[in-house]
């Protein structure tokens, strides 16, 4: 049995404020093979956020283990170099530096990591070819469009390799026909990289649509409540979202995180 | 596939009524002036036209008048040349500390709300007549207000940015230097900007207590002896430099804070 | 909890400048700097009360001026931008001006307003204002400007007139930068008195600087730059507090 790629060990983490202590995530553990597309879905507050955050070191557990290819991420000292660039982090709201071109933003994380030479360079190339951007490379963000500051956060995600991607809601602030769009391009770029990715969302459909297995969240403490493996043929396509299966999907998930709200009103 | 919105309309103020109107503005006021002047016959000792101003400052001027200010633009410069560096340093080594960040703020915005000039009388009494204490008038005038709005500029940053940093295991220099740093330049340059006026005020009033050097000492001769024009002349000088250097800054200001139209 | 927080918050200054002070009077021991130098922070708090009588007429006299002069010059200042930013050829034509006109330390004005005024506080209050207007002037323009779009959209789609959009829409808008203005033009204003009056007249805390300077009494004129600094700081809370009331209300 092949070591799983990312793995949960009772992660809890607990976020102490002046007022009150707030339980973001209890006990969640999950393993994510390599190569896989995982998506997080549920309602606000169920800690999805928190997860990814976790993982990417960008907050410590207060309790558990989290494993990337078998290595545990130290407790207290901040995460090794070579652990942090296995992965890329693609957030929901369009984070760009505003002094940066759009090509300078792309290449920060090979400057970060003290990536050089001309493979690098080529692969800056590529991406930002790949997106569409490539007129637009010396342009800043204020000067372009919401769903293309949105696909160069994609690639300034991937510019140096990583072998995980986590996704936090990347599409949610853009309107459906663009998002649309670069699902199915993440669809290609998943399908020709063989990337692993963690993606969150609230979108159900979007989750559908994605990933060959959905982690349903929920809250009052963040945890995991359900598995759901999505077992619907690849590669996937736009017009699979009015099949039968898929709508029973959708039914299914639906109800799950219907239950978790109902829930939270009783 | 299309792209929707492509760039957006870069609205530059490069509109020619932007120079234009202002210079029209001034040949109108000047003649205006002269022509009334002139016709009410307003004594000279009260306000001269401005052709006599203009004559009679530029011979003052090819005299004596352009070693004082040069002196003042001397003065001022380099005051805020040591101010700027100075007040973004303490700035950058308080930022790193949150602790000392919350308790420094307001003995800063102290020294910003007390006129620093009121130290200048005390300043002589301490370090005699040297010309160049004036610099450091100017430098006391203007550090403060300058390491306020940087320090500011350096503490006020969005969480999303720094997550972005943390996210590629960014090291606290690599932080700094590419992420609060460029994001701290608006406020900076507003600060520098305020600056300037700080420090002109400071080198003007310096020159009244001190005497000796620099255009505001020749305001008060030239108010012993009556001769209007020249403080006319001398007042509009003083204007030249604080504005010349305001202009300056905002020109750098315009080079660095590419993102902000 | 936002009531400790606010405690700290006062607290915390508080406690910093007592340490300061310390700090002073330790300097001082330490390295027997001479009191005529530079005396320490307890004599000059008791000059400061005992000698309380001699010095009120001159702190009342730098009080008046400046919040006369700061309380003309803001209203004139917001006005004055109001009426050039909605016209745009003035806008254009004036705006390197309004930069001379901050710009241009006002000390060099008083000798000539001396000429055509004389000697009195209204000079003095006179040279406040024209030192001060310029920078509410310049920051109200400012906020005021930056709220355009906003003002096109609304002016084409209600048919509200300029006064409608103004009030209704821009100046609420734009208060932080009128308020950073009116901050301004508090730390000019008493800037200006202070330079007024070291030149003209031995009246306001500015002329006594300079006269217990030129007779070695450092202790009173420290007491003076005391008295500015609290003038100073009392005129920056009470900005500070307006703000925070007034922002709340109209958001």
């Amino acid at each position: 049995m092949q070591e799983p790629k990312i793995k949960f060990n009772n992660v809890t983490k607990i976020f102490k404020t002046n007022r009150q202590t707030i339980t973001a995530v209890k006990d969640v553990s999950f393993n994510i093979d390599e190569g896989d597309f995982v998506s997080l879905i549920g309602p606000s507050g169920c800690g999805k956020s928190t997860v990814i955050r976790l993982l990417d070191d960008i907050i410590k557990p207060t309790q558990g283990d989290i494993y990337i290819d078998g290595e545990a991420i130290p407790k207290r000292k901040k995460i090794s170099p070579e652990q942090i660039k296995k992965m890329g982090f693609i957030f929901q709201q369009p984070n760009l530096l505003p002094w940066m071109t759009v090509r300078q933003n792309v290449s920060l994380p090979l400057k970060v990591f003290g990536l050089k030479g001309k493979k690098w360079d080529d692969n800056v190339d590529r991406l930002i070819e790949m997106v569409g951007m490539t007129e637009y490379e010396n342009a800043y963000p204020t000067e372009i469009s919401g769903g293309m500051v949105q696909r160069v956060g994609v690639i300034r995600a991937m510019v140096h390799d990583p072998e995980i991607l986590l996704m936090d809601e990347p599409f949610g602030a853009l309107d459906e026909m663009t998002r649309e769009q670069l699902n199915i391009e993440l669809l290609d770029i998943w399908r020709k990289t063989k990337k692993t990715i963690i993606f969150i969302t609230h979108n159900v459909e979007e989750a559908i649509l994605l990933s060959s297995k959905s982690y349903v969240m929920g809250t009052n403490p963040g945890r995991i409540v359900a598995e759901v493996d999505i077992d619907l043929p690849r590669p996937r396509t736009l017009d699979m979202i009015i099949t039968k299966k898929f709508i029973e999907y959708e039914e299914e998930l639906t109800n799950l995180i219907g239950e978790i709200d109902l829930s939270k009103i009783k | 596939m299309t792209n929707k919105k492509p760039v957006k309309n870069k609205n530059k103020k490069r509109d020619p009524i932007n120079w234009i109107a202002p210079i029209v503005m001034l040949v109108i006021i000047v003649v205006v002036l002269e022509v009334l002047v002139r016709v009410s016959g307003i004594n000279r000792i009260v306000l001269p036209t401005p052709s006599a101003i203009f004559a009679f400052t530029s011979d003052a001027f090819l005299a004596d008048l352009w070693f004082h200010f040069l002196y003042n633009f001397k003065v001022i410069f380099v005051g805020m040349l040591i101010a700027v560096t100075l007040g973004m340093l303490l700035a950058a080594i308080c930022s790193q500390f949150n602790i000392v960040v919350k308790a420094i703020t307001p003995v800063v915005i102290l020294l910003v709300v007390t006129p620093m000039i009121t130290l200048i009388p005390l300043m002589q009494l301490w370090l005699g007549s040297n010309p160049n204490i004036r610099i450091l008038v100017v430098m006391i005038s203007c550090t403060p207000i300058i390491m306020l709005n940087t320090l500011t500029g350096f503490t006020n940053i969005e969480t999303s940015k720094l997550e972005l940093a943390r996210s590629m295991g960014a090291s606290k220099l690599q932080i700094f230097a590419k992420v609060i740093f460029p994001n701290a330049m608006p406020q900076v340059f507003t600060g520098i900007k305020l600056g300037c006026i700080f420090s002109t005020i400071g080198s003007v009033t310096a020159d009244f207590v001190y005497g000796m050097q620099g255009l505001g000492f020749k305001i008060q001769q030239y108010t012993k002896y009556v001769m209007t024009e020249q403080i006319y002349g001398s007042i509009i000088l003083i204007a030249i430099i604080g504005f010349l250097l305001y202009k300056i800054v905002a020109m750098i200001e315009k080079k660095v804070v590419i993102w902000k139209i | 909890m936002k009531r400790r927080e606010k405690l700290i918050g006062i607290i915390a200054p508080i406690v910093m400048f007592l340490l300061l002070f310390a700090l002073w009077e330790v300097v001082l021991k330490v390295f027997d700097i001479p009191r005529w130098i530079l005396p320490g922070p307890i004599a000059i708090f008791q000059s400061m009360i005992v000698n309380f009588m001699d010095f009120w007429p001159h702190i009342w006299m730098s009080i008046v001026t400046i919040f006369s002069g700061f309380a003309i010059a803001v209203p004139i200042g917001i006005v004055l931008a109001a009426l050039i930013t909605n016209y745009k050829l003035l806008n254009a034509a004036l705006d390197p001006y309004i930069i001379f006109l901050v710009v241009t330390p006002l000390v060099t004005l008083v000798p000539l307003l001396m000429y055509f005024l004389g000697f009195g506080i209204n000079v003095r209050i006179i040279a406040v204002i024209i030192q001060s207007f310029a920078i509410v002037n310049m920051n109200a323009a400012t906020g005021f400007n930056n709220v355009e779009r906003i003002r096109l959209e609304l002016m084409s789609s209600v048919r509200a007139n300029r006064l409608q959009a103004f009030s209704r829409v821009i100046f609420p808008s734009s208060l932080p930068d009128v308020f950073t203005g009116i901050k301004l033009c508090g730390i000019f204003a008493t800037t200006a008195c202070v330079s007024v009056e070291y030149v003209g007249g031995n009246e306001g805390l500015g002329s006594q600087i300079i006269r217990y300077t030129q007779f070695i009494n450092t202790e009173k004129a420290f007491a003076c730059i005391f008295f500015v600094a609290i003038i100073g700081i009392t005129l920056y809370s009470l900005i500070s507090f307006a703000e925070k009331k007034i922002i709340k209300w109209s958001i």
